[in-house]
């Protein structure tokens, strides 16, 4: 791993005038569980690293019934996964913090870290989608909201521009009657990454369907909400043939790859199977 | 440059010299020479290097040492007191929760962090939290039957020194008898 | 003697080291330092198939921090290995797989060490690759070894009895092609390796090796040394299951780094390395076969043709292949047999021997290919298993001879534990029961016609016994396994026994851990010794106590005149009396032990082994009609080892080798592109978890065998021999897809549903 200089600022301000000082040269750390592989694997190569460890509250998680759930993007993943406002208000976020991983990891890494890196496959991004979260960036030039609709970008790239930092997450409050579902499907052992996550929210009245939001990871180069497969069902009166057209439609929207959890091909006809699935199951939760 | 650190582990204090690129595995294991703790994936998947730095049960092959300055650590030497074993560590020495035991003390503290936030798992609970540390020689049948007998108070904490096991009463995942000859 | 007199034997004992390891105590490879140590480093070649024009390591040299560099120049340029000498410590003009050593270099820490492989410049040339076995064998494939026509590296030829007439005489044939997969050891631990070279000349090694003599042969052999030049000492092993028998290169290397820097270096693979030029990883085959039965279920003739692939040099992929070819005669009654067998070289990371050797990939083709015959013939499959199985007395066709089998137990027992019959008679839709049976040997004669042990036993003045043994110990509990040998022969308790580490300076020589030879090999060496220590203590306590040594008992460290036990001596006075007198000597003896095998000759007929273990597996499965996910219901194992010496190491070896078989079956495997390892790290491939392990049910068979120490044979391998056999047996009785590829994936399941739905 390479050698470099190590920071530990106090406030975001200083933060951020470190990544305006060190620009490319400099990486953020919270968790360290992606970075540090990255850096091990000398696919990174910092020669500043900036801690985020001592800025106040950053770790912070907080409901408020109007505003909704706010967290701090150092929170890490268990904490939002055990914390009394998640379990009661927003089980499909405790159900999908719950799945990431297992304990030690979600001891460390943090929920802006995971939001950052851009990995496709993790899990959760899909629910933070499903659930129309934004994000906060900050910068010396001051911060800025975004949906976390049009944070993911590719690969392993995000809309954070140099120079910018996560700070929030923030969960609109929970809708009245909001059905949920999250599969985090693992065929080949428990522990590994998704071969296909699905996570679903939907608000339905007398078997019709309200909104759908439905989010996807593992099945393209990002995370990603499948809008045209929810627009077949909105408005629209719930019925087997329906879901049917829009499991497939799901499908129609990954961009799979081939890996040593399967085939693109297996996993888009995974998606059909499980979007499936996830309709039944939330219109029963 | 290095920088001058103080990390607390099993109670003691120790100043260092690191880089800040240092990860606690490797600052425990080389530079105060705590070796108990081990190195196997090198990326925070198979629990080898399990400690828990303040509290939390964390990957050390993931975490900086500078980023540890004044918290407390807790490796697998910081569990027998006295040359009197821990009652995890006593089970799996009775109950074959070890056998090559290279994972064994990731193993033992991944445990005790989990007994230490929920006394009484079920065995779902337990398969979840373990499954995070990988070992290839049990099939963990006998590392969870370890985790049983410490909960349940089968394991009279004492001097390990060879003494026999008892016989494991506890076999919720196996049937262990010899067969009777049928032919 | 009957099982219910043995004090120790039967007894559920606790590790000897447990202390050490529960306490992170034991010191394994990468624990050891050294003063002026050195840390090592390779380069490997990024090609699968290239020669190498020009190496410059000036710049490396240079580095700050650099001790040295080292080339094949820097080596005799002699191939060395278990079978076939056909590798190189560092490569010798070309590579010929992606992960191969190059250079290496030895620097004050790890990172100078690997900031100098980036200075290292190769000219290459790059050279047309194969990577499919059947494809290397063509004509004008990309040849690995110039001198290998048509990339073959061995052939089996064997026919046994009238192969064309017991087809003829079949009622019903079944023939089809299996195809198994690469499995990595993924012990946690990697290979390393300590070496210090002394200017007189001698290599001092520490190793984590399995097999340290042969070890030691193989280095020396590398090196161009004697024997005795190189000493290797064994640190606490963690886990070995084949992966650590020395067929690579890791301790060579940081041999001559040492020779060169002058000083200690220490190398260990990383996990990438592990995976890319470590462990030599399952070899992988494809086996045709094609068995003949008689219309009440009985086998009338099998023939089998494998082709095994290499990868680029040999490890013990020549006798896996040989043991994938034949070894599965010995688990039912056959007469007439025939196989033909290919081991082929291809440009990919050599494969050799790990947990099973060749029998997990020929039980997965034979074992499905018996199954499907008891659909045709309609005939449950524990009856063809049972009908079929071997039996004490059983001569196999290629000689093997079976003294203790106690296969038909294992089959009842196995059925009985999953409940066989009563599911059976109540089929679930989508739930499937699957059966498979396997035999292992008690050790293998192949290295020079020698598979026997050696031990020294020393009692010292305070009645504890010392076990001086080479074998070591590699995870799987051998030092309490022996030293229960030994309480037992003594007549002490365990906790009076220790066992040293293995280090070739002071232990006799020994084959080391393979080939399920330990408890029954060594065990019998150790027993040898321990029954002239306790000759030695008769004779001295004979005196003492004015009676003949026939005459003794020992028993829970004390010995008495039978019937006399109110006037016992404890050892310890009987060992000190032996010592302090004029004239004394410590008590010490040598044991020894040679199996009644024979080395196969050129037709590969002889009996491989002293003694043949047995056993049966079942399993109920769950088949996910939608998704093709397989899940695990319910596991049972029997198994017979003969007599079990210690419970809770018996138990932990099945129970991990099903775990590896479950692994083998379900979950593990890495792509390849052009060679390389697609992700070599352990997220991408997995190994079970806690998680991952379904109920299990087990149970040793009620066995004695005459030849082995306490009626005890061999077990560490046999739990995952037949265990992906059972689970695909169990996929087809569920929804009625054969998976004939390694792993079974939900895709493969899925596809073949697909298909099958479509043939509707």
């Amino acid at each position: 791993m390479v050698r470099f200089d190590y920071f530990e600022p106090q406030n975001i301000s200083d933060t951020c005038a470190l990544l305006d000082e060190h620009g490319e040269e400099a990486r953020l750390i919270a968790g360290g569980t992606a970075l540090l592989i990255m850096m091990r694997l000398k696919l990174l190569n910092p020669r500043v690293v900036v801690s985020l460890a001592k800025l106040p509250d950053f770790d912070a998680i907080r409901f408020d019934p109007k505003t909704g759930l706010t967290i701090g993007a150092g929170a890490r993943h268990r904490d939002i996964e055990l914390h009394p406002a998640v379990r009661e208000h927003y089980p499909l976020l405790h159900e999908t913090f719950r799945k990431v991983a297992q304990p030690r990891i979600r001891n460390m890494a943090t929920l802006g870290g995971n939001l950052c890196q851009g990995d496709p496959l993790t899990d959760p991004g899909a629910s933070l989608l499903a659930l129309d979260a934004s994000v906060v960036l900050a910068s010396s030039q001051g911060e800025r909201m975004l949906p976390l609709d049009e944070f993911f970008i590719d690969y392993y790239q995000t809309a954070a521009e140099p120079g910018e930092i996560m700070t929030e997450i923030r969960v609109p409050p929970p809708a009245a009657g909001l059905r949920w579902a999250h599969i985090k499907f693992l065929p080949r052992s428990q522990e590994d990454f998704a071969t296909v996550g699905v996570a679903l929210a939907l608000k339905t009245t007398d078997g019709r369907c309200d909104d759908i939001r439905l989010g996807l990871n593992s099945v393209a180069p990002t995370i990603l909400r499948a809008k045209k497969a929810e627009a077949l069902l909105r408005g629209e009166k719930i019925s087997e043939r329906l879901i049917g057209g829009m499991a497939e439609a799901a499908a129609f929207e990954t961009d799979p790859i081939d890996d040593n959890r399967g085939s693109a091909e297996y996993k888009r006809e995974m998606v059909k199977v499980l979007v499936g699935r996830a309709v039944a199951q939330a219109l029963g939760n | 440059m290095k920088r001058p650190v103080t990390l607390f582990v099993n109670g003691e204090s120790y100043d260092i010299e690191i880089e800040p690129n240092r990860l606690l595995l490797h600052a425990l294991r080389e530079d105060i020479g705590l070796t108990g703790t081990k190195e196997g994936c090198s990326i925070g998947v198979c629990g080898a290097c399990s400690v828990t730095v303040g509290g939390r049960l964390v990957s050390s092959c993931l975490t900086l040492a500078v980023a540890c300055e004044g918290k407390e650590v807790l490796t697998i030497e910081g569990l027998a007191k006295d040359g009197v074993l821990h009652p995890l560590q006593q089970a799996f020495v009775e109950y074959g929760g070890l056998q090559c035991g290279i994972c064994t003390p990731g193993q033992i503290i991944a445990a005790k962090a989990l007994l230490d936030e929920k006394p009484n798992p079920n065995e779902e609970e337990i398969k979840e939290w373990m499954a995070g540390n990988l070992c290839r020689c049990t099939g963990y049948y006998k590392i969870m039957e370890s985790i049983l007998a410490v909960m349940h108070g089968k394991i009279a904490t004492g001097h390990a020194g060879g003494k026999p096991a008892h016989e494991a009463k506890i076999q919720s995942l196996g049937v262990y008898k010899p067969v009777s000859k049928t032919s | 003697m009957a099982k219910q007199d043995f004090s120790v034997v039967g007894r559920r004992v606790q590790r000897v080291e447990g202390y050490e390891k529960a306490t992170g105590e034991s010191r394994y490879i990468a624990d050891i330092m050294l003063p002026r140590m050195l840390y090592g480093k390779i380069f490997r070649s990024p090609f699968p198939h290239a020669r190498i024009l020009n190496i410059d390591t000036s710049k490396a040299e240079r580095l700050r921090g650099v001790r040295c560099v080292v080339t094949a120049e820097d080596t005799i340029k002699k191939p060395w290995g278990a079978f076939f000498a056909d590798q190189y410590p560092l490569s010798v003009g070309k590579v010929r797989y992606v992960g191969e050593e190059v250079a290496a270099v030895a620097a004050i820490d790890r990172e100078t060490a690997e900031e100098a492989l980036d200075l290292i410049e190769i000219e290459w040339d790059e050279l047309p690759a194969v990577f499919d076995a059947e494809e290397a064998m063509q004509p004008g494939a990309p040849l690995v070894h110039d001198d290998k026509e048509r990339n073959v590296a061995m052939v089996i030829d064997v026919e046994r009895g009238d192969i064309e007439k017991a087809f003829a005489d079949s009622d019903v044939i079944v023939e089809d092609t299996f195809q198994s997969t690469p499995q990595w050891h993924c012990a946690i631990e990697t290979i390393g390796s300590v070496a210090d070279y002394s200017p007189s000349g001698k290599y001092t090694i520490y190793m984590n090796t399995q097999t340290l003599f042969n070890a030691r042969y193989r280095i020396a052999a590398a090196l161009g040394v004697r024997e005795t030049d190189v000493r290797i000492i064994q640190s606490a092993v963690g886990g070995g299951f084949g992966g650590k028998s020395c067929d690579d290169n890791n301790a060579i290397v940081a041999a001559i780094l040492s020779r060169k820097a002058g000083k200690p270096v220490k190398l260990i693979n990383t996990r990438e390395e592990e995976f890319l030029a470590g462990s030599r990883p399952r070899v992988f085959m494809k086996i045709y076969v094609k068995m003949g039965f008689r219309k009440n279920g009985l086998i009338r003739a099998k023939q089998t043709r494998v082709v095994a692939d290499n990868g680029a040099y040999s490890a013990k992929a020549p006798a896996i292949t040989g043991v994938a070819a034949l070894r599965h005669d010995t688990c039912y009654k056959y007469s007439d047999v025939k196989t033909q067998a290919y081991l082929v070289y291809t440009n990919k990371i050599p494969t050799g021997a790990f947990r099973g050797f060749g029998n997990p990939s020929a039980e997965w083709a034979v074992e499905q290919a018996i199954d499907e015959a008891s659909h045709e013939l309609g005939i449950d499959p524990i009856e063809i298993a049972r009908m079929n199985a071997a039996e004490p007395g059983y001569v196999s066709p290629h000689g093997n001879r079976v003294i203790s089998c106690e296969l038909k137990q294992c089959i009842d027992k196995a059925g009985e534990l999953i409940g066989w019959k009563e599911k059976r008679a109540n089929k679930k839709p989508s739930t499937g029961l699957g059966l498979a049976c396997t035999v292992h040997v008690s050790g293998k004669r192949h290295f020079g016609d020698y598979d026997g042990s050696s031990a020294t036993i020393k009692l010292n003045e305070d009645g504890k016994a010392l076990i001086l043994s080479g074998e070591g110990e590699s995870g799987q509990g051998c030092y309490t396994t022996m030293c229960a040998i030994a309480a037992e022969e003594l007549g002490v308790p365990i906790e009076d026994v220790e066992m040293s580490h293995a280090d070739t300076d002071l232990t006799t020589f020994c084959l080391g851990a393979f080939a399920s030879r330990l408890t029954y090999i060594s065990g019998n060496a150790v027993r040898d010794a321990a029954s002239k220590v306790k000759q030695q203590l008769f004779e001295q306590a004979a005196e003492m106590l004015e009676a003949s040594a026939e005459d003794l008992v020992a028993r829970d460290g004390k010995i008495f005149v039978r019937g006399a036990e109110s006037k016992a001596l404890p050892v310890a006075d009987v060992a000190r009396a032996r010592l302090f007198r004029n004239g004394g000597a410590p008590i010490v003896a040598s044991g020894k032990f040679d199996a009644d095998s024979v080395l196969q000759d050129s037709t590969r007929y002889g009996n491989e082994s002293g003694a043949y273990n047995y056993g049966c597996q079942a399993v109920e499965v769950e088949v996910d009609r939608e998704t093709g996910q397989v899940k695990i219901l319910q596991y049972a194992a029997a198994s017979d080892c003969g007599t079990v010496i210690n419970p809770v190491g018996a138990e932990g070896q099945v129970e991990g080798a099903v775990a590896q078989g479950i692994g083998y079956a379900l979950i593990e495997g890495l792509r390849f592109d052009e060679g390389r390892p697609v992700n070599p790290n352990f997220s991408d491939y997995r190994i079970p978890s806690m998680r991952d392990m379904p109920p299990l049910k087990h149970a040793f068979a009620d066995s004695y065998e005459p030849t082995g120490p306490f009626g005890a044979k061999g077990l560490g391998e046999l739990g995952m021999d037949p265990t992906a056999a059972v689970i695909s047996n169990a996929v087809f009785d569920a929804v009625g897809v054969r998976i004939r590829t390694l792993p079974i994936t939900p895709e493969k399941v899925l596809h073949a549903l697909k298909e099958k739905d479509a043939k509707k």
